[in-house]
């Protein structure tokens, strides 16, 4: 890996409305946290530099899309290029998790991957169970998002509560790792 | 044709008959008679009265009061919290103190409360507990209960703080429990959902947290069955979502149980099999 090399990725969030995509990134970007709740209409994007340990530095385009089905028929536009994605589901709603299987990444895999380019980097995905702060209604086991992170060899699997700011920052920066260390 | 105390004494019995357990009852009038009685299991309601009445003869005044104060133990419209039992049970009636002081619970030095601790054997292996505040004020009478399963090492105690105090200063100390507060949420409504053949109610919330609505708290759904009614009604519809993935589950009822996870247990009947099913649900690892 050599040092100080600078990077652009773009980062796209996926999952059910609802489920704190925007929370996640509003905490990490902003160090903000809204108790009401507003629906992102078609996509939002905010940038943020995630910086290494190892000197890397990776200039984020976080590409934040509207959950709601609404939305469908315009999300393949989103996909396009991205190198990396958090497959963000709520773990006090089980439909969630089964729809990151059923939707969302099938969808990302379909229209993600950037065609024509010689050398693609595979698309990254972490696996993020949000809101473990409400651990009395937790509906899904750890292990359940375990197995669905595996099926789709994902870089992993992590909870977070972007409420009370846990594994938030985790999360990006070791996805950006794991894009960094298969890559260069 | 009936005279008033006799009929008030056969209402006091129709409606003991309905909550109290038949193994206890059984006991008691085994017990009344100084012959081993039991309640015959084959007969409808009207008639085992009819023949339990005949085998008790007429009710004296003392066991009238007798009733009246079972009929208060035995009404069970109330919540409990369950307890694992984490160490090895040797359950013994004598291990209770059969009175014990109040001071503690009731400092007034003006007015004096007894205490009565009972041990009633409801069902083979099954205990209740109850802690019995006795005084000439009305207003100092009271009562908390705890529910001893002692085959399944399961521990239910009614939900409110003079219990939890009750609990920790005499009940815990004489018994020599050692409790564990499983962890009851979601997942263990669903579990049960899971487990049991027929489910006569669910509670979802849908707060802003959960739903990102604003204006709903819980969203509740009741009938005969209502997880094939509920996948009924979704093709039924052409709905994309069935009402069941509204939010988390947060309440169920059963035939013989209702559970929420912020309310707790309420127990409508006391059925052996079901509860050790509950039991091994509590025990789950999340």
């Amino acid at each position: 890996m050599n040092p100080g090399k600078r990077l652009t990725l773009k980062l796209i969030l996926i999952g059910d409305g609802g489920v704190g995509k925007t929370s996640i990134i509003q905490q990490y970007v902003h160090a903000a946290f809204a108790h009401d709740y507003k629906i992102t209409i078609g996509l939002d994007v905010t940038a943020k530099t995630v910086y290494l340990e190892d000197g890397t530095s990776a200039q984020l385009s976080i590409h934040d899309i509207g959950g709601q089905e609404r939305f469908a028929s315009v999300r393949n536009l989103f996909y396009k290029g991205a190198h990396l994605s958090m497959a963000v589901y709520d773990i006090t709603r089980e439909q969630t998790l089964k729809n990151l299987d059923n939707v969302w990444i099938p969808e990302l895999l379909k229209y993600g991957p950037m065609p024509g380019s010689l050398h693609q980097p595979e698309l990254k995905i972490l696996f993020i169970g949000n809101k473990s702060d409400l651990k009395h209604l937790q509906s899904i086991r750890k292990k359940e998002g375990e197995a669905l992170a595996e099926k789709y060899n994902a870089v992993g699997h992590i909870w977070t509560s972007a409420k009370n700011n846990i594994n938030v920052e985790e999360s990006f920066i070791n996805l950006v790792k794991a894009f960094t260390e298969d890559n260069f | 044709m009936l005279s008033g105390p006799e009929r008030d004494r056969m209402a006091i019995l129709e409606r003991i008959f309905d909550r109290i357990t038949p193994y206890f009852l059984s006991q008691l009038i085994s017990n009344w008679t100084k012959t081993p009685y039991k309640i015959p299991p084959d007969l409808d309601g009207r008639r085992k009265l009819d023949t339990t009445l005949q085998t008790i003869g007429s009710l004296s005044r003392t066991k009238v009061q007798a009733l009246r104060k079972l009929e208060k133990f035995f009404t069970f419209n109330c919540f409990w919290n369950p307890f694992l039992i984490a160490d090895e049970l040797d359950y013994k009636h004598d291990k209770l103190p059969k009175r014990f002081k109040t001071e503690r619970y009731f400092p007034n030095p003006r007015i004096s409360v007894n205490g009565f601790i009972y041990s009633l054997e409801i069902d083979p292996g099954i205990f209740l507990i109850v802690v019995d505040f006795s005084s000439r004020s009305s207003l100092l009478r009271t009562f908390c209960r705890f529910v001893l399963f002692t085959k399944l090492k399961l521990f239910l105690v009614e939900s409110n703080p003079l219990s939890r105090e009750i609990l920790i200063s005499l009940i815990q100390p004489a018994l020599g429990l050692n409790l564990q507060n499983p962890p009851i949420n979601s997942i263990t409504i669903r579990a049960i959902s899971q487990n049991w053949s027929r489910i006569l109610g669910l509670t979802f919330l849908v707060t802003a947290e959960t739903a990102g609505v604003e204006g709903l708290e819980t969203v509740s759904i009741a009938g005969k069955d209502v997880l094939p009614g509920s996948d009924e009604l979704k093709t039924h519809r052409k709905m994309d979502n069935s009402i069941l993935s509204l939010g988390p589950w947060v309440g169920i009822k059963t035939d013989s149980f209702s559970l929420n996870i912020y309310e707790g247990l309420k127990i409508n009947r006391f059925v052996h099999d079901d509860f050790q099913q509950l039991k091994g649900i509590f025990e789950e690892e999340d």
